[in-house]
């Protein structure tokens, strides 16, 4: 487990009508083994906020710190998924899952038993023969987080994993995913758009504001842990969503983006 | 503008112009048509329509030649057609062309694939390769292979090499750019990915975009296979003694309209056979891959 420090991170890229300030001076530290949700309203950088973490752009300014270490391009010890399934269509699960330790060198017969090992531990090793498209959307992305976490990363940066998934389906993934990171515990960013997800998974929300990209509060989620979904009926949970709900959708409509009530 | 509008509009409104919706469906619903976009069709259906397109085609050639609505010397008879072929490969060493035309479209399309796949692999993928050759080849492309004839039989004589080199013109400059193509569509992010799991710039083009554009090379060969059938046959109706284009054209010389058409059938069959080949090949190889794009 490593933590993840940023320090004076801005981002700008050049676009059609001049430049965009994806990030502004983001400061940030993530302690090692905890769960960090990024939460805002779409544009206010935090997927390239993550994907800067990754190590996939290339912060203009400041730096980025894993374990001490500065941020230089993307490593095995930053594991990330995508909102989007992208397991390789071509391989079955166990040798998707296994791709990171082939990478690595690792014979085939070891990081396939790895790979099915990891798979039931998780509780989907049924699927271990499988090719990804016979999955449901759910089962990809359940797939996806084992294929991070066999390279042992870290880190694990999570860009809107759940954020395709139909609202039953992503309860189930969110607890899948707390229960992996019981058993493996990582330092995790996690960006969703989903306030209530955000609650229910982290121990801080880091809450960001668009044009420019800047982050505007870190709350912590002081909710005890082991975490269901029993817990979203929990008042400190409501009273929490409804804070953070406001300070999104405040930014969100001084922005013009939503109209405000 | 928005001036002179005001002063041309009436002082009365007009009537509202009648609504025309045309046929308007009742609250039910329209039932989709026979022939709307993309409408299922059975199995049985589609292979009956299949034969159908198949045996129609042969039935209006043999009403106009059996039927004397054609003269004969024109459009041979199918059943005289037939007989001709069968006497072409008994008594006429037909078998022995039929082999020189496989033997070139083979060699011409491997050599030509052999280069354009690498090539178009390393276009797509690495941008100083791209910009190194893209430009060059574009413009190539659009050179016709088959101007090059002239220039290719003096340079390389008659023989089997000139024969080899037209098919490799016609297929590979546009083979290597579909290739390209094809590359530069594998998805980002699994290149991204791979990169986040410790991926080697090697280990990227070997393990992600080498199978992730597979398929789509595999459907590129087999367009680029019909290519070299057509520039095959050019080649050898300018010059050949072997190979069913030459016997095609020696046909012409005297007349022989039903050598011509057993030798425009026969190739066509020998297509549909190569076509059948990488269609089965590409079941094979591919048949549990469903890309998500």
């Amino acid at each position: 487990m490593s933590a993840i420090e940023l320090s004076g991170v801005s981002l700008r890229y050049r676009a059609r009508h001049g430049d965009v300030l994806a990030l502004d001076d983001v400061a940030l530290q993530l302690p090692s083994g905890s769960f960090t949700c990024i939460v805002g309203a779409s544009g206010c950088g935090k997927s390239t906020l993550l994907r800067a973490m990754a190590g996939l752009e290339e912060p203009t300014e400041g730096a980025i710190r894993v374990g001490g270490e500065l941020v230089r391009g993307p490593s095995r010890d930053r594991g990330m998924v995508f909102q989007t399934s992208t397991l390789y269509p071509w391989l079955r699960v166990r040798e998707n899952v296994a791709f990171g330790p082939r990478l690595g060198g690792l014979p085939r017969r070891e990081r396939e038993a790895q790979a099915i090992a990891l798979l039931d531990e998780l509780g989907i090793g049924d699927f271990a023969d499988a090719y990804p498209g016979e999955l449901s959307g759910g089962m990809q992305q359940r797939v996806a987080i084992a294929r991070a976490l066999a390279t042992h990363p870290g880190v694990l940066l999570m860009d809107e994993p759940f954020g395709a998934l139909d609202a039953l389906t992503r309860r189930s993934a969110q607890s899948f995913l707390l229960e992996a990171w019981s058993r493996h515990p990582r330092t995790i960013a996690f960006v969703t758009h989903d306030i209530e997800e955000a609650v229910l998974l982290a121990d801080r929300v880091v809450v960001m504001t668009p044009r420019p990209g800047r982050v505007q509060a870190l709350v912590p989620v002081e909710l005890p842990r082991p975490r269901t979904h029993a817990t979203r009926d929990e008042p400190a949970f409501r009273q929490l969503v409804r804070e953070l709900l406001a300070m999104v959708l405040k930014e969100a409509s001084a922005d013009g983006l939503v109209a405000s009530s | 503008m928005s001036v002179s509008t005001q002063q041309r509009s009436p002082q009365r409104r007009p009537a509202p112009p009648a609504v025309r919706s045309g046929r308007v469906e009742g609250r039910a619903g329209r039932p989709p048509g026979r022939f709307a976009p993309r409408r299922p069709l059975g199995r049985r259906t589609t292979a009956a329509l299949a034969g159908l397109g198949l045996v129609g085609a042969v039935a209006v050639w043999a009403v106009l030649t059996y039927g004397k609505l054609v003269e004969p010397f024109f459009l041979p008879t199918p059943s005289a057609t037939a007989s001709t072929w069968w006497r072409l490969v008994a008594h006429e060493g037909y078998l022995g062309d039929i082999w020189a035309s496989v033997r070139r479209v083979l060699g011409g399309f491997t050599l030509a694939a052999a280069l354009a796949v690498p090539l178009g692999l390393a276009m797509g993928s690495i941008r100083a390769v791209q910009a190194l050759v893209e430009p060059l080849l574009a413009a190539i492309r659009y050179m016709p292979a088959t101007a090059f004839i002239p220039l290719l039989i003096i340079w390389l004589g008659l023989g089997e090499t000139e024969k080899l080199a037209v098919i490799f013109i016609g297929a590979f400059f546009p083979l290597t750019l579909m290739v390209a193509e094809v590359t530069g569509n594998v998805r980002r992010d699994y290149l991204q990915i791979a990169a986040t799991l410790g991926a080697s710039s090697w280990q990227q083009h070997r393990l992600v975009v080498l199978p992730a554009a597979a398929p789509g090379i595999l459907a590129n060969l087999r367009i680029a296979m019909g290519w070299a059938w057509t520039y095959l046959i050019i080649a050898e109706l300018v010059a050949a003694d072997t190979g069913i284009g030459y016997r095609i054209v020696a046909a012409s010389r005297f007349l022989q309209t039903d050598v011509i058409l057993a030798g425009v059938i026969t190739i066509g069959v020998l297509g549909l056979l190569t076509d059948a080949c990488f269609r089965l090949l590409a079941w094979a190889l591919f048949r549990h891959r469903q890309d998500t794009r």
